[in-house]
């Protein structure tokens, strides 16, 4: 069994399908770029994956979990699914930091946040040992002030890795794009997904903006990080993919290795959509 | 010049009557505006119609015909007795302030973009975190602008009180009016301007206090 697997996903939007039958194997430390041209579905595929949209069916599992499975994909409590959710990291075209914090405190507020339901289940457990109050609440005190050292450690670690580490106080409106986006990727990393997930990660910087992200994510293969990368920049995907997916209208029109999908296509429409790009993109490598 | 501070003290008199409409209205009807917001955004069908029916009324009608309808309704339609100024006076203006609130705090919430909510959600906050921590304060630095004009707008619609003869500032003055003297009236131009233009710096300490970022 695959690390991550999707069986046969659909999903509609009123009466169009966006996603017709989905199949996709991710291994662990995998990185796997989605091409296809607009409106193909790509996106719509990384949010059913990130749990911001339910597929109508399918199943996936993560590491031998079944995360849902067909119809019993409903009815679920916000906790369980943002326990789910949490198995992945999904980093936008747009960004989408959070204006009011600086650089640092973007990256470290999802960690210090759920700093509170672990802190909630240390009291369950210490208090089933049959600690007093006053010991319990010494402990976990000891241990938000471990963790919040460990938390803020982490975020300048991540800011290093990111090459953003001047930028720490910050504010995103002072940053450029690349900057920004630089920023989200750290962000998405300090909750240390299972997967990570990218959508079109270049697609709102100028040009000469986007090989400084394109490197980030590129120096982020290896250490076993399993990524899905949707992307138009060709010569990237065909750099750093260990697996390229090409979508059209809603299914997997043809996958294989960098070699595979962009020196020998074999479908009709895969060819024409190389052709098209070609020109554009085609001598651009990072 | 004895004519003078008299006609001061009693204004102050009233104009302490003024301060407190303004004052307990705004306490109680910017987190009732938030609670009709909420409701004008339900996905619960029935509520939103309601709310909404009920802000357009509200909005639709004026406040001096609600101060009326509030203070006298309940005894002329159930005999009751009537309740004492003041409190009429608060019912109509909370209700009709939390009103137009809620359309601002609405459009503020709707006008940040789904993707805070998303990025938020991605990174597994819960709900409440997400508005507090994420959106809230966009919220904030978008609404007070329209929100200094609202308030600034109820200091001067305080006046409207007159109408159920609740002794505040231009009631106060007008009572000038029966012994001759004019002045009085304009001498109430001075607290409303006071009033106004302390908020004005307020409100322009608030913006500058978040202008560090930009959403
Ligand atoms: N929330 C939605 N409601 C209705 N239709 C939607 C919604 N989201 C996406 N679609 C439709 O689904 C189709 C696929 O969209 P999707 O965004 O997944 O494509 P994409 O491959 O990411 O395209 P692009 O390269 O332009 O980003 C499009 O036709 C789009 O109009
Ligand atoms: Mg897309």
């Amino acid at each position: 069994m695959s690390y991550l697997e999707l069986v046969n996903f659909n999903k509609k939007f009123g009466q169009t399908e966006v996603l017709k039958g989905i199949d996709l194997k991710v291994e662990k430390g995998e990185v796997v770029t989605v091409i296809g041209s607009s409106g193909s579905g790509k996106t719509t595929l990384l949010r059913c994956i990130n749990f911001l949209e339910r597929p109508d069916s399918g199943r996936m599992s993560l590491d031998g979990e079944i995360l849902f499975d067909g119809d019993g994909i409903k009815n679920e409590k916000e906790t369980e699914l943002r326990e789910k959710r949490l198995n992945f990291g999904l980093v936008f075209q747009s960004f989408n930091l959070f204006p009011q914090y600086n650089v640092i405190k973007n990256v470290t507020l999802a960690p210090t946040l759920l700093l509170g339901t672990e802190v909630k289940l240390l009291k369950k457990s210490l208090k089933a040992e049959g600690l007093q109050g006053k010991e319990i609440k010494e402990r976990i005190k000891q241990y938000k002030e471990k963790r919040k050292t460990e938390i803020e450690n982490d975020g300048i670690k991540l800011l290093e890795k990111t090459g953003l580490t001047e930028k720490a106080k910050a504010f995103p409106c002072e940053l450029s794009g690349g900057q920004q986006q630089r920023v989200a990727i750290a962000r998405a990393l300090a909750l240390k997904p299972k997967v990570l997930c990218f959508d079109e990660p270049t697609s709102a910087l100028d040009p000469e903006l986007t090989g400084e992200v394109l490197k980030v994510i590129k120096s982020l293969k290896g250490d076993d990080r399993t990524m899905i990368i949707v992307t138009h920049e060709m010569g990237f995907a065909k750099g750093v993919s260990d697996k390229v997916v090409f979508m059209s209208g809603g299914v997997i029109e043809e996958e294989g290795t960098p070699e595979e999908i962009f020196d020998n296509p074999k479908s009709a429409k895969l060819k024409a959509f190389l052709l098209n790009i070609g020109d554009k993109e085609g001598k651009e490598s990072v | 010049m004895n004519n003078f501070w008299s006609v001061t003290a009693s204004l102050l008199e009233g104009f302490w009557v003024t301060c407190a409409i303004f004052a307990v209205t705004l306490v109680l009807a910017l987190p009732l505006g938030l609670i009709i917001a909420f409701g004008a955004m339900s996905s619960f069908k029935p509520v939103k119609a309601v709310v909404k029916v009920f802000i357009w009324v509200i909005r639709g009608t004026p406040l001096m015909l609600q101060l009326l309808v509030v203070y006298y309704g309940p005894a002329l339609i159930f005999h009751w007795d009537l309740m004492p100024r003041f409190i009429a006076t608060i019912v109509a203006f909370v209700i009709n302030y939390a009103c137009y609130f809620a359309e601002i705090y609405r459009g503020g919430i709707e006008s940040i973009s789904k993707g805070q909510r998303e990025a938020g959600q991605v990174l597994g906050m819960t709900k409440t975190q997400i508005f507090f921590k994420v959106i809230l304060l966009q919220v904030v630095k978008r609404i007070v602008p329209p929100m200094s004009n609202e308030i600034i707008t109820l200091v001067k619609d305080t006046s409207l009180a007159r109408i159920i003869l609740v002794e505040e500032l231009l009631k106060a003055a007008q009572e000038f009016t029966a012994w001759g003297l004019m002045w009085p009236l304009f001498y109430t131009g001075v607290f409303y301007l006071l009033f106004v233009g302390i908020l004005t710096l307020v409100f322009r300490g608030i913006e500058k206090k978040l202008d560090y970022f930009r959403s």
